[in-house]
């Protein structure tokens, strides 16, 4: 069949702008993740705790409710302080971890099953790259991570910053910007790491398994490093340690680990640094063999 | 490599570490159907993951209406591509799965909308749009892939094994639809082992035997360009009323290698290395009133001789 009609012209209306498309992966993600009842049962029990803090701030500041429930002001004054410490350990330092428990159950969906049923040629064949599919992915997990750890922490803040007054928030100020800074270094460190080995690993539960006996074993071997030869070079592979040394690094606190702080962000860096480049190195259209 | 109408492949090898994918491929293909014929492993589906810019060549360059490969961005808001496998989202319907994969390019919710529902019809599947891939049967599963990669309206198509599972009405119905779109100017690049579909329905046919073209171009004329099917014996049938004398006749003739009666008794198959000096006999023959021959002519002139010549042979061990 000869051809004689070269008349053919495609779509060539208006487009969303290309560095936003990778949104309609987070998009679809998110939709998946929330189709779960389970998942958004456990999603709202992880606000639960920051409700109990602001009920806790609430109090503080109102002597008649106080007086309502029969509690003394002096008491609950002295009990909550609403300061660096309960933002960073009493918030923060719980919400990660319902967040670690977030990235556990999320992270594996996100790839494992695109690269199981080879979704990825339908993904790459579009005018998309490989960069904008992890993005995609890692931004479901940032949605859902910020949503119970600096969201609702910003939302604390300037709950108190507005009942403890100006000389609060003056003397307080750093509190803000260190719980999104903590959030998301802790975020890329846990949320690549998680990725890259669903993305080897590609069964979802084999992939949870293996992030947690990552940590498990740094623990472990971290633990028995730092005890055995007297040195905190072992905290380098314990997931928590290096948590701690950063989170105390940024709210300007004496942290529990003794851990040079340069360090903990180096091992932080070199973390997310290695699944990323694991990471992109299996997210391809074909699984090159050789 | 400036072609901004054709599909330009220039030198191009892929291996995978020490295995070959296919090796100095020169290939210039034009708008209309154009099909890649090859057995298993030949590297069919790596020359089109190469096109589409999936797969990155060793050495050599391509480019898609003068567009690199390498920028996806640009290259597939033209280009469409189909896969061989089966890949859905879980728990999808048609319609989802043409509609979200259309929101990666760019569109507007109603404009995708749109041109799903245009994707769907084209494909014939609008009564089922809504019911859930999993539920699909294989045929029905081929036009769902196939939607979504015409969906968004590409100038260059290229589709792996498309016709794979399709019932005889509907492959009909898809063959019809290439011929549309490669009618409207578009390329249509498939692959195939269907090879007397393929023989019918394209334009041009690309063999590719352990990473190589070991030919390409028109059907017809592509057994008379290459020397090495020349070479080989052709094979003639004649429906006769003698053909037991003929075959006789026949083998006396040096060029002629092997003859065949038919069951029925009323013709036969012969090879021979110079038809036109068989054909010639036949026609002496005819004259002298030796033999009454109700047809004549070449049994193997289609794509499958060539494909038999060109790759079947290749593969044989020697």
């Amino acid at each position: 069949m000869a051809v004689y009609d070269h008349g053919y012209k495609g779509y060539d209306g208006p487009l969303m702008p290309a560095r936003s498309r990778f949104l309609v992966i987070s998009r679809y993600g998110l939709r998946d993740v929330f189709a779960s009842r389970l998942f958004l049962a456990f999603f709202a029990f992880c606000f639960a705790w920051p409700l109990v803090l602001l009920g806790a701030m609430y109090l503080r500041y109102n002597a008649e409710a106080l007086t309502l429930i029969n509690l003394d002001s002096a008491d609950l004054l002295e009990f909550v302080q609403v300061n660096t410490w309960f933002f960073q350990n009493l918030f923060l330092r719980v919400q990660l971890n319902l967040a670690f428990i977030v990235v556990l159950v999320v992270g594996p969906s996100l790839v494992s099953a695109d690269l199981r049923n080879r979704a990825m040629p339908l993904y790459l064949s579009r005018p998309l790259t490989r960069t904008d599919y992890v993005l995609g992915k890692l931004v479901v997990l940032g949605v859902l991570v910020s949503a119970i750890t600096w969201a609702p922490g910003l939302l604390l803040f300037a709950i108190q910053a507005s009942l403890g007054g100006r000389e609060w928030l003056l003397e307080h100020w750093r509190i803000a910007p260190s719980m999104v800074v903590v959030s998301v270094v802790w975020l890329l460190c846990m949320s690549l790491p998680m990725l890259a080995i669903a993305a080897w690993v590609k069964w979802k539960p084999w992939a949870r398994i293996v992030f947690m006996g990552a940590i498990l074993t740094g623990t472990a071997f971290g633990s028995f490093y730092k005890e055995f030869y007297d040195s905190w070079l072992g905290s380098l592979v314990v997931a928590f340690d290096v948590t701690d040394a950063l989170s105390a690094s940024v709210f300007g606190t004496q942290g529990t680990v003794q851990m040079p702080e340069a360090a903990a962000w180096l091992a932080a860096a070199a973390l997310a640094s290695l699944s990323a480049a694991l990471l992109y190195r299996r997210v391809r259209a074909f699984e090159v063999v050789k | 490599m400036s072609d901004d109408r054709n599909i330009v492949i220039h030198d191009v090898s892929k291996f995978y570490g020490d295995v070959l994918g296919v090796n100095r491929v020169d290939l210039e293909i034009e708008p209309g159907i154009t099909s890649l014929v090859g057995p298993n492993g030949s590297g069919k589906s790596t020359l089109m993951n190469l096109l589409a810019g999936l797969l990155r060549p060793t050495r050599g360059e391509i480019s898609v209406l003068g567009l690199p490969v390498t920028r996806p961005q640009d290259l597939f808001r033209r280009f469409g591509y189909c896969t061989q496998y089966d890949s859905f989202p879980r728990g999808a319907t048609g319609w989802q799965f043409v509609f979200s994969y259309l929101l990666l390019h760019g569109l507007d919710r109603g404009e995708a909308e749109r041109l799903t529902a245009r994707a769907l019809e084209r494909v014939g599947l609008v009564d089922s749009a809504h019911r859930r891939i999993a539920g699909y049967s294989k045929g029905m599963r081929q036009r769902i892939k196939l939607a979504q990669a015409i969906a968004h309206g590409p100038q260059v198509m290229v589709l792996d094994e498309p016709l794979n599972g399709l019932d005889p009405m509907v492959r009909a119905e898809t063959i019809e639809l290439f011929r549309q779109l490669a009618g409207e100017g578009q390329h249509v690049l498939i692959s195939s082992h269907i090879l007397h579909e393929v023989d019918l329905l394209s334009d041009r046919v690309i063999l590719i035997s352990n990473g190589y073209i070991v030919a390409e171009g028109e059907v017809p004329g592509m057994r008379a360009e290459v020397e090495e099917v020349r070479e080989q014996p052709l094979q003639v049938f004649v429906r006769c009323d003698r053909p037991q004398w003929l075959a006789g006749r026949a083998f006396e003739l040096d060029h002629v290698t092997e003859v065949q009666l038919h069951d029925d008794g009323g013709g036969l198959h012969l090879r021979t290395r110079d038809a036109d000096r068989f054909l010639r006999l036949v026609a002496e023959l005819v004259a002298e009133g030796g033999v009454e021959v109700e047809a004549v002519g070449p049994a193997d002139s289609d794509l499958q001789a060539v494909y038999r010549y060109l790759v079947d042979e290749e593969e044989e061990p020697s």
